[in-house]
C-alpha cells in the first residue's frame, strides 16, 4: 500500500489552519490568563474542583486509546481491509493522548511546577495519577516508535509486536484513567469496579467513532475516495460497542439505585438533578439509543457518519454525566442525615468560557499538528 | 544552603526565640521560619501580648491581642478576666477583620452634600480635627445662644465606660436633657420589670455554677443574650463540667440553636411567655411546692392554694415577699395549667411536669430576655417570669440570681454640678419640673420609669413635638438602621444636623454633617465595667493594642476636646480634666483601697492585666435569712434593726429612732424591702400617669400585678397570619458585624447559609404558600414589604417566619451593603409599657412568592 | 509512638462557630466574598454544619464542627501524584504547599471535603499570622491540626495537648471545651481517657479511612 502526503495549498487549508490558530491563541491566552490569576475564571468550585478540562480529558485518552486499538486491526490481527486507516490512526492516537495531557497542564492548578509529577512522582506510585503520568509517557513513546515502524516494509513483524504491545497498554492506559475515578471511595458514582471496563468501552466507543469522523472528513477534503465497506465495517464495531455501553451504564446504575446507597441520593440526583438533560436526552438518547437505531437499520456511509457523530457527542455526554454530577452532591458525613443548607446542597459546575477556550485550545493544537503531519508525513493512503 | 540551615537551627531559634521549624518529620521549605532564615530575613520579631476588652456586644470579654511587629494578628481570651476565662465567642475573634477593614473611615470628614437621603451621595470632604471640632463647637454655642441647647441630642449605644460619664458630663453641661441610650430598643423590659418588683433597675446576675434548672424565656443563652460568651462556658459546664447535669429548658418561639441544644424545648407562642409563667406560678402554689422560707406559709399548718379559690389574706405570712396573695387573689388562682396552655400552645401537662420540676429541682433559675420582652406587653412577661425566682427562694441564694454588684472606682474630684452655668441649670431645673421634656418623652407621665423611648425620636422631631431637634451627636448607634422601621428616622433626621463618631460608613454616617472617626477599640482605651452576670465586681481595661492606624481619634478625648472648644465653665471643666486617660487614671486610685483578686491596685497592673475583679458575691440567702460576707464566710445576718439614737440639738436632747434595714437597702431595694408580687413601685405613680398606663392596658385593673396582659401584634387584624420574629445569630454582632468576613461566611450556622440573611418558614406552611427552599420571597407587613430568600427550617412551628437581624445594610462597607435585607424596615413601631421596650417580635406578616 | 487525635464533645459544643473563627485567623485562612460564596469556594478548614431530623414537633437537629480527620488512611496522601500530601509520622496530615501542583486529585478524594483550593493568589493582610505561610494561587490546602504550634512547642519543649499543654487554635478557642487535642497513643492523655469513658464514633467509618478526629454525643 501506497502512502501520501497532502499538498496543503488550498484556500480551505489555509482557512482550516486559521481557525485551528485562533483556537490556539484563544486556549493560549486563557492558559496564561490562569497562570498569573489562578483559576478564579473557571467555572469550578471546591464542592467540583474538576470541570470541563478534566472531562475532555478523559474523553481524549479515551478516543486515543481507541484509535490506537482500532490499527491494531490491520498491524496485529492482520485485516487488510482497515490498512488505510491504520497509520493515520496511530498518529491520531498520539496526538490525542499528548492533547489530553496538554489539557492536564492547563487544568493544573500550577502548571509550572509540571515536572514535579515525574520528580516526585515515584514516591508515591500509590496515585493513580502519577502511576498514569509514567503509563501516558510509556504510551506515547511506544505508540511513536510504532508508527515508526509502520514506515518501514522491512519491520513488520516488529510493527505487529510493538502493536499489540500498544495495543495492550492503550487498554491499561484507560483502564488506569478509569481507575483514577473508579478507586475513589469518596465518590458514590464513581466508586465502582466497573468503572475501569466502563472505561475501555467507551474508549472503543469513541475512539471508532472519532476516527470515523475526522477519516470521512480528511479523506473527502483531500478527494480520496473512501470505500464504503470500511466505513460500514466499522459501523458494526461501534454498534457493538454502544450496545456494550449502554449494557455497563445500565448495570452500573441499576445496582447503585436498587443498592440505595446513601439513601439514593446520588441516583436521584443524576436521574432528575440538573445534569438529568445531559444524562438522559444526550447520553442516553442521543448518544446511545438513536445511534444504535440509526446503525440498526441498512449501514450507509452518511449513516454511519451521523451515528459516529451522535456517539461522540454522546461518549462525551457520559464523561461529562460521570466527572461532574458524580462531584455535585456533597459527600455524607453522617450517614442517613442531611445537612442543612449550602452544605447539603448539590453545587452546581457551570462551564466557564475559559474553561472552553483551553479545550478548544487542545483542540486547535491537535487539528494543527494533524494537519502539519498530513502534509509533511506520508500517512495517508494515495489514490489509486 | 540546606546545610547551613541545618547548622544554623539552633542558635537561630535560641536567638531570636522564634521556633516552630519541622522538627519532627519532614522539613519543609513552607515553614515560614526555615524560609525567613533562607532568606536571611525577619531575624528580630517584635512581639508581645497586650491586654484589651471585646465589644461586638456590650459583654466585655477581656481579651489578650498578639501583636507582631506592631501588627495586631490574633486575639485570644484574657485568662485572667472572669468573663472570658481564656476564651471569647466567635465576635470576639473576628476583630481584626473590623481593625483592618478596607471600608474604614479614615479621617474626620465634612459634607458638602446638603441634601440627605438613602440615594444622596454626602459628597464627603476630609477635614482637619481642628477645623471640624471648632465648626462643630460654634455651632453649639450658636444654638446654645438661641435658648436651644436643648434641642442637641445624643444618641448612643456602646458608651462604655468613661465614654457615658463623658457625655453625660458633657450633656448635662451643655444643656440638655437629651441624653438618650439605645436601652429601650434593646433590652429595657427585663431590667423595668425587675425594678418594679424586686427594687432593681438592671439585668440580674446568676450562679450558673451551681444551678440545676434552667428555665429560659426567650433568652437565647447559645446566640445572644448576656454575656455570650460566659453563657457558653457555663452551659458546657453545667453540662459536663461538674457531677450534675443540670437541665436546661428553652422557652422560644423558634428552633434556634438554643432550643436544639437545650434538654427541652417549649415551643411557645409569640407573647405569651407571661402566661406560661402565670401557669407555672399556679402549679407551684396548688402543689404546694413554693419556698416557705423565702415566701412564708399558711398560718394554719395544711392550709393549701385551691385552684378557682381565694385566699384570705391574713390566712398567710409573708417572710421576704409582698402582695402574694393579692396576686394569687387577683391573678393567678384561675391562671391553672389548662389556661396557660390554651394561651401558649404548651400542653397542659407539660407545664405541670416543668413547674414541678422547676420547684423540685433546685437550685433553679427562671430567666428570659428579648424573647419574652420585645412584645408589647413584654415589661409584665418579665414580671411573671422573675416572680417565679421569688417563689422558688432562689433571690440572692447559692445557684439563683442576684443583682451585680458595681465596681468600687474612686470618683473623678471634678463636680459637673460645680460647672454649670446658667443655662445648664436652667435646663436641669426645667426637665426636673416637667416643663421641660425630652425628645423621646422618656420621664413624662406616659414613661414614668422608662430609661429612653429611642425608637420614638424620629416621630417626635417630625411633628415638633415636644420640640424639633437641631443638631444631634450619635456614638456607637445606628437609628436608621437598628430601630424599628427606620424609614421615619431616614425621614425625619433630613433636617436635623448629624454629627457621627463612627469610624464605619453606617446608614447614619450616610446622614452625618461631620463624621468624627472614633478610634477602633483596639486603637484606644477604655474601661469595661461588666453587664449583670457573675454578680462580684469585675471591670476590664481596654488598652491601646496598636496606634491608630489613620487619622482617627478617641471619641471621648474628641468630646473632651469639643468641650474645651466651648469655652464658658464647659471649658474649664474639660480643660481641668485634660484626657481620657487621666480619668482612667483617677477611677483607678479606687483600687488602691480595693485591689483586685489578681492583684491589679491601679492604673498600670490594670492596664496590665485587662481586669480587676474581686470575688467573691457579698450577700447570700440561706434558710429563708439574708447573709452578707464578712471577709470570712458569709457570716453577718442582715437583720432589720432599730435604734434609738440621741441627739442633742439647740440644746436639746432628742431622741430619733432609726431604722436600718440592710435588706431593703442592698438587695431588695423595694418600698417594702422584699420582692413584690404587687408593685408599689407601679402603685406608687401619680393618678395621672396610672390614668395614662392603664388606659393602654387590656387589663387596666392588674396593673400592679405581673399577669397576663394580652399581646398586641401589629397587623394581626389586618390579615397578615404569620408571626415575625427578629433574633439576633451568634455570629451577629448588633448592627455591627455586616461587614465582617469571617462571621458572614457561616452567618447562619442551623440553616447553613452565609453572606446573607433569609426568612426562615415551616416546610408545611411553605408548601401551602408554594414556596421553595431558596425562593426569592416577598414578606409583607402593615409597614410594608421586603424582598428576601426563603429558607426552610423544618423545626420551626408552621405559624413562626424568621427573620435575623443583621443584613440588609445600604452601606457599611463593600462587604455589608447590598446584601440581604433589614427585618426593621417592615417591623411596626410599637413599644412595650411601662419599660418602653421596643417590640422587636410583635410584627405579624405574608409571604408569598416573589 | 505519638499519634495526635481529636475528641469533639458534641454534649458539650454549643455550635458557635468560635473554633471556625479562631481557624480563620491563626492559619490565615483566605476569607470569602459574598461572590466566593455563591461559587462555593469557600476556605474553611473548620465549617459548622447542621444536620436535621424530623419535623415540628417532632424534630431533631445536632450542630457539628468539621476539621480534617487526619485520617490513618488518607485517602487524600494515597492519591496525590506528587507527594506534597502526605502522613507525619505523629499522626498529622500535611501538605507541603511548594510541592503541590494543584491536581485536586486530592479535594475529590477526601470524603470529608477537607481540601480547598486557591482559586487565586491570597492577598496580604494585616492580620495574617506570621508563623504561616501565605498561599499562592493554584494550590491545595487544609487543617493542618496548627502544626506550627505543634512544631514550635516540640521545638521548646513544651507539653502537647489538651488540657494545660499547647492545643490546635479551635481548640484553645472553644468557650464550651468540646474539643480535646492529644496524644491518641498515649493511655494517659486527655483524648484516651475520654474516648475510654464514653461511646464515641468518627466520621464515615465505613469509607475505612480512620479518622483521628473522634466525636461524642
Ligand atoms: N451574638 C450576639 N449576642 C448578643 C448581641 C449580638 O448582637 N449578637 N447583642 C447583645 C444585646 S445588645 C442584647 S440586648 C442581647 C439580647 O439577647 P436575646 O434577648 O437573647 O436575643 P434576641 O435574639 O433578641 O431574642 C432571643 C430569642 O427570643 C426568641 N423569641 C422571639 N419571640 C419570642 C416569644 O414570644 N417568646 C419567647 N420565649 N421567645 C421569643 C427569638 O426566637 C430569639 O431566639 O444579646 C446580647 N448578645
Ligand atoms: N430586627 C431587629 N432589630 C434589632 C435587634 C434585633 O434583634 N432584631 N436588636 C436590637 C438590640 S438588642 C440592640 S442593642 C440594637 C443595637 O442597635 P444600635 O444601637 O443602633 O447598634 P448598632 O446597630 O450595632 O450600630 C452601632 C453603630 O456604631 C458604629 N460603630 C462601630 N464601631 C464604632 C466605634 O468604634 N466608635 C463609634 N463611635 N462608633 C462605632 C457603627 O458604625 C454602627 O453604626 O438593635 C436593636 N435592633
Ligand atoms: S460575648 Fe460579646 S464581648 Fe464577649 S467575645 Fe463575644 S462579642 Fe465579644
Ligand atoms: S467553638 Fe467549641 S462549642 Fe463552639 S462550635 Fe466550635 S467546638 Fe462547638
Ligand atoms: S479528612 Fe480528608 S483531607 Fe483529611 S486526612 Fe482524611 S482524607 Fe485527607
Ligand atoms: S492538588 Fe496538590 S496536594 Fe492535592 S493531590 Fe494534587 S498535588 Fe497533591
Ligand atoms: S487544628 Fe488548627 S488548622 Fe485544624 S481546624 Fe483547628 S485551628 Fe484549624
Ligand atoms: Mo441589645
Amino acid at each position: 500500500m501506497e502512502y501520501t502526503k497532502i499538498e496543503g495549498r488550498s484556500v480551505g487549508f489555509y482557512g482550516i489552519i486559521g481557525i485551528l490558530v485562533a483556537f490556539m491563541i484563544a486556549g493560549l491566552y486563557e492558559f496564561i490568563q490562569g497562570m498569573i490569576q489562578g483559576h478564579e475564571s473557571f467555572g469550578t468550585s471546591n464542592i467540583v474542583p474538576w470541570g470541563l478540562p478534566i472531562t475532555s480529558v478523559i474523553f481524549f485518552i479515551g478516543a486515543s486509546a481507541g484509535a490506537l486499538m482500532l490499527s491494531s486491526l490491520t498491524y496485529v490481527f492482520g485485516k487488510e481491509e482497515y490498512k488505510p486507516v491504520s497509520r493515520v490512526s496511530i498518529f491520531l492516537a498520539i496526538l490525542l493522548i499528548i492533547g489530553a495531557l496538554t489539557t492536564i497542564l492547563g487544568e493544573l492548578g500550577r502548571p509550572d511546577r509540571f515536572l514535579n509529577l515525574f520528580l516526585y512522582g515515584p514516591e508515591n506510585l500509590t496515585s493513580m495519577f502519577a502511576v498514569n503520568s509514567f503509563l501516558y509517557t510509556g504510551y506515547i513513546i511506544l505508540s511513536s516508535v510504532y508508527l515508526w515502524t509502520t514506515f518501514r516494509e522491512d519491520l513488520l513483524k516488529t510493527t505487529k509486536l510493538l502493536g499489540a504491545l500498544a495495543a495492550a497498554l492503550a487498554i491499561f492506559v484507560h483502564a488506569g484513567t478509569g481507575a483514577i475515578f473508579g478507586f475513589i471511595v469518596a465518590k458514590e458514582l464513581w466508586f465502582s469496579p466497573l468503572l475501569p471496563i466502563l472505561f475501555i468501552v467507551a474508549a472503543l466507543t469513541s475512539g471508532v467513532a472519532l476516527l470515523i469522523l475526522i477519516l470521512t472528513v480528511t479523506f473527502k477534503l483531500i478527494g480520496y475516495k473512501m470505500d464504503e465497506k470500511l466505513v460500514v465495517g466499522l459501523g458494526k464495531y461501534l454498534t457493538a460497542f454502544l450496545l456494550l455501553q449502554l449494557f455497563l451504564v445500565f448495570i452500573e446504575n441499576i445496582v447503585r439505585t436498587y443498592g440505595g446507597m446513601g439513601g439514593g441520593e446520588m441516583s436521584k440526583f443524576l436521574f432528575s438533578g440538573p445534569y438529568s438533560l445531559v444524562f438522559w436526552g444526550i447520553q442516553i438518547f442521543m448518544g446511545t439509543v438513536i445511534p444504535i437505531l440509526i446503525l440498526s437499520s441498512r449501514k450507509t456511509m452518511l449513516k454511519v457518519q451521523i451515528a459516529s457523530l451522535l456517539a461522540v457527542i454522546g461518549v462525551f455526554a457520559e464523561r461529562f454525566s460521570l466527572v461532574i454530577p458524580g462531584q455535585s452532591v456533597p459527600s455524607q458525613q453522617v450517614v442517613g442525615r442531611t445537612m442543612m443548607g449550602l452544605y447539603g446542597e448539590p453545587a452546581i459546575y457551570s462551564i466557564s468560557g475559559a474553561e472552553v477556550a483551553i479545550i478548544l485550545g487542545v483542540v486547535g493544537a491537535i487539528g494543527l499538528a494533524y494537519i502539519i503531519g498530513l502534509r509533511f508525513m506520508k500517512l495517508l493512503p494515495s489514490q489509486r | 544552603m540546606a546545610l547551613e540551615l541545618k547548622m544554623n537551627r539552633r542558635t537561630f531559634l535560641k536567638a531570636t526565640g522564634v521556633a516552630g521549624a519541622a522538627t519532627v518529620g519532614v522539613i519543609s521549605f513552607d515553614q515560614p521560619v526555615i524560609k525567613a532564615l533562607a532568606q536571611g530575613m525577619e531575624a528580630v520579631r517584635e512581639e508581645k501580648w497586650v491586654s484589651s476588652v471585646c465589644i461586638q456586644c456590650p459583654a466585655g470579654c477581656g481579651t489578650k491581642v498578639r501583636v507582631v511587629n506592631g501588627k495586631a494578628v490574633k486575639i485570644e481570651g484574657n485568662p485572667d478576666h472572669p468573663y472570658s476565662n481564656g476564651k471569647l465567642c466567635p465576635k470576639g475573634y473576628a476583630g481584626l477583620q473590623l481593625l483592618y477593614d478596607v471600608d474604614r473611615v479614615k479621617s474626620p470628614l465634612k459634607r458638602t452634600n446638603p441634601n440627605k437621603g438613602q440615594n444622596e451621595d454626602p459628597k464627603f470632604m476630609e477635614v482637619s480635627w481642628d477645623e471640624a471640632l471648632n465648626d462643630i463647637a460654634a455651632r453649639l454655642n450658636k444654638i446654645r445662644n438661641e435658648g436651644k441647647s436643648h434641642t442637641v441630642a445624643f444618641l448612643s449605644g456602646r458608651n462604655q465606660g468613661r465614654a457615658g460619664s463623658v457625655w453625660g458630663t458633657f450633656t448635662t453641661l451643655y444643656g440638655t436633657p437629651n441624653n438618650i441610650g439605645h436601652s429601650s430598643i434593646c433590652a429595657d423590659a427585663s431590667k423595668k420589670a425587675r425594678l418594679c418588683i424586686d427594687g432593681t433597675d438592671d439585668y440580674c446576675a446568676y450562679d450558673w455554677e451551681n444551678c440545676n434548672y434552667v428555665l429560659n424565656f426567650g433568652g437565647a443563652t447559645l446566640e445572644a443574650w448576656r454575656p455570650t460568651n460566659l453563657m457558653l462556658q457555663k452551659w458546657a459546664h453545667m453540662r459536663r463540667g461538674r457531677p450534675v447535669r443540670a437541665k436546661q429548658v428553652m422557652i422560644d418561639t423558634r428552633f434556634s440553636t438554643t432550643a436544639i441544644k437545650a434538654d427541652e424545648w417549649l415551643p411557645v407562642k409569640p407573647g405569651t411567655d407571661g402566661a406560661l409563667a402565670l401557669g407555672i406560678a399556679h402549679v407551684i402554689l396548688t402543689e404546694g411546692l413554693w419556698d416557705r422560707s423565702f415566701v412564708g406559709d399558711f398560718k394554719v399548718k395544711g392550709k393549701k392554694f385551691n385552684h378557682g379559690e381565694t385566699v384570705a389574706k391574713e390566712d398567710f405570712e409573708e417572710t421576704w415577699t409582698y402582695g402574694l396573695i393579692d396576686w394569687w387573689n387577683n391573678v393567678l388562682k384561675d391562671f391553672g395549667a389548662n389556661k396557660a396552655s390554651d394561651i401558649t400552645g404548651i400542653p397542659g401537662e407539660r407545664i405541670t411536669r416543668i413547674a414541678k420540676e422547676f420547684a423540685t429541682t433546685k437550685p433553679a433559675i427562671a430567666a428570659g430576655e428579648r424573647g419574652a420582652g420585645a412584645h408589647t406587653n413584654g415589661t409584665y412577661n418579665h414580671m411573671a417570669i422573675h416572680a417565679l425566682n421569688a417563689l422558688v427562694g432562689n433571690m440572692f441564694a447559692v445557684g439563683g440570681v442576684m443583682y451585680q454588684m458595681g465596681v468600687p472606682y474612686a470618683s473623678i474630684s471634678l463636680k459637673d454640678a460645680d460647672y454649670m452655668d446658667d443655662v445648664a441649670k436652667k435646663v436641669d431645673k426645667d426637665f426636673k419640673a416637667h416643663t421641660l421634656a425630652r425628645i423621646d418623652e422618656a420621664k413624662s407621665d406616659e414613661w414614668p420609669i422608662a430609661s429612653n423611648v429611642y425608637q420614638n425620636v424620629p416621630d417626635h422631631h417630625a411633628k415638633g413635638d415636644p420640640y424639633k431637634l437641631g443638631m444631634m451627636f450619635t456614638y456607637y448607634t445606628n437609628p436608621l438602621f437598628s430601630m424599628p422601621n427606620p424609614q421615619r428616622a431616614r425621614e425625619a433626621f433630613k433636617d436635623v444636623f448629624i454629627v457621627e463618631t463612627s469610624s464605619y460608613l453606617s446608614e447614619t454616617a450616610l446622614y452625618a454633617d461631620y463624621i468624627l472617626p472614633d478610634a477602633y477599640y483596639l486603637e484606644r482605651r477604655q474601661d469595661m465595667a461588666v453587664y449583670a452576670s457573675t454578680g462580684y465586681p469585675v471591670t476590664g481595661f481596654r488598652a491601646q493594642v496598636i496606634q491608630p492606624i489613620y487619622n482617627n481619634r478617641d471619641s471621648v478625648d474628641v468630646i473632651i476636646d469639643l468641650g474645651k472648644r466651648m469655652g464658658g465653665k464647659m471649658g474649664e471643666y474639660f480643660t481641668k480634666l485634660g484626657n481620657h486617660e487621666n480619668m482612667l487614671r483617677e477611677i483607678s486610685k479606687g483600687f488602691e483601697k480595693t485591689p483586685g483578686d489578681n492583684g491589679v491596685n491601679g492604673f498600670d497592673s490594670w492596664a496590665e492585666k485587662g481586669a480587676w475583679y474581686k470575688k467573691p458575691y457579698l450577700y447570700r440567702l440561706s434558710n429563708g435569712k439574708f447573709y452578707e460576707w464578712d471577709g470570712t464566710g458569709y457570716n453577718k445576718e442582715m437583720k432589720k434593726k432599730e435604734e434609738v439614737k440621741k441627739e442633742v440639738k439647740d440644746g436639746k436632747e432628742v431622741e430619733t429612732k432609726v431604722i436600718t434595714d440592710p435588706v431593703k437597702d442592698k438587695l431588695l431595694k423595694t418600698k417594702s424591702g422584699k420582692f413584690e408580687f404587687r408593685s408599689s413601685k407601679l402603685e406608687g405613680f401619680t393618678d395621672k400617669q396610672k390614668e395614662i398606663l392603664k388606659s393602654e392596658l387590656k387589663s387596666p385593673e392588674l396593673f400592679a400585678y405581673p399577669h397576663y396582659e394580652e399581646p398586641q401584634f401589629a397587623g394581626k387584624d389586618e390579615g397578615f397570619p404569620l408571626h415575625m420574629s427578629s433574633p439576633k445569630m451568634i455570629t451577629h454582632a448588633e448592627g455591627r458585624g455586616a461587614n465582617v468576613q469571617w462571621l458572614q461566611e457561616r452567618f447562619g450556622i442551623v440553616v447553613g447559609r452565609g453572606w446573607n440573611n433569609w426568612v426562615e418558614l415551616n416546610p408545611d406552611t411553605a408548601e401551602e404558600l408554594g414556596i421553595k427552599n431558596g425562593d426569592e420571597v416577598w414578606v409583607e407587613s402593615p409597614i410594608g414589604k421586603i424582598k428576601v430568600m426563603a429558607v426552610i427550617n423544618p423545626g420551626n412551628p408552621p405559624w413562626m417566619v424568621v427573620f435575623p437581624f443583621e443584613h440588609g445594610h445600604w452601606n457599611y462597607g463593600r462587604y455589608a451593603k447590598g446584601l440581604g435585607a433589614n427585618p426593621n424596615e417592615i417591623m411596626a413601631n410599637l413599644s412595650a409599657v411601662i419599660s418602653a421596650q421596643s417590640c422587636t417580635n410583635a410584627t405579624m406578616v405574608k409571604v408569598y412568592p416573589a | 509512638m505519638v499519634r495526635y487525635g481529636m475528641v469533639i464533645d458534641l454534649d458539650r459544643c454549643v455550635g458557635c462557630a468560635a473554633c471556625a473563627v479562631a481557624c480563620k485567623a491563626e492559619n490565615s485562612v483566605t476569607s470569602s466574598t459574598p461572590e466566593d460564596y455563591k461559587k462555593r469556594r469557600l476556605m474553611e478548614w473548620n465549617r459548622m454544619v447542621t444536620v436535621f431530623k424530623g419535623k415540628y414537633p417532632n424534630v431533631s437537629a445536632s450542630i457539628m464542627p468539621l476539621i480534617c480527620n487526619h485520617c490513618e488512611h488518607p485517602p487524600c496522601v494515597k492519591v496525590c501524584p506528587v507527594d506534597a500530601t502526605y502522613k507525619r509520622e505523629d499522626g498529622l496530615v500535611l501538605q507541603r504547599y511548594e510541592r503541590c501542583i494543584g491536581c485536586k486529585y486530592c479535594m475529590v478524594a477526601c470524603p470529608y471535603q477537607q481540601r480547598f483550593f486557591n482559586f487565586y493568589e491570597q492577598e496580604e493582610k494585616d492580620y495574617h499570622n506570621p508563623d504561616v505561610p501565605k498561599r499562592i494561587s493554584g494550590i491545595v490546602e487544609k487543617c493542618t491540626f496548627c502544626r506550627h504550634r505543634i512544631d514550635k512547642a516540640v521545638a521548646e519543649g513544651k507539653k502537647i495537648g489538651s488540657p494545660d499543654g499547647v492545643e490546635p487554635a479551635c481548640t484553645q478557642a472553644c468557650p464550651a471545651r468540646t474539643r480535646t487535642f492529644g496524644d491518641l497513643d498515649d493511655p494517659d492523655s486527655e483524648v484516651s481517657k475520654l474516648l475510654r469513658s464514653r461511646r464515641n464514633y468518627q466520621l464515615r467509618p465505613d469509607l475505612g479511612t480512620e479518622p483521628q478526629v473522634y466525636y461524642l454525643d
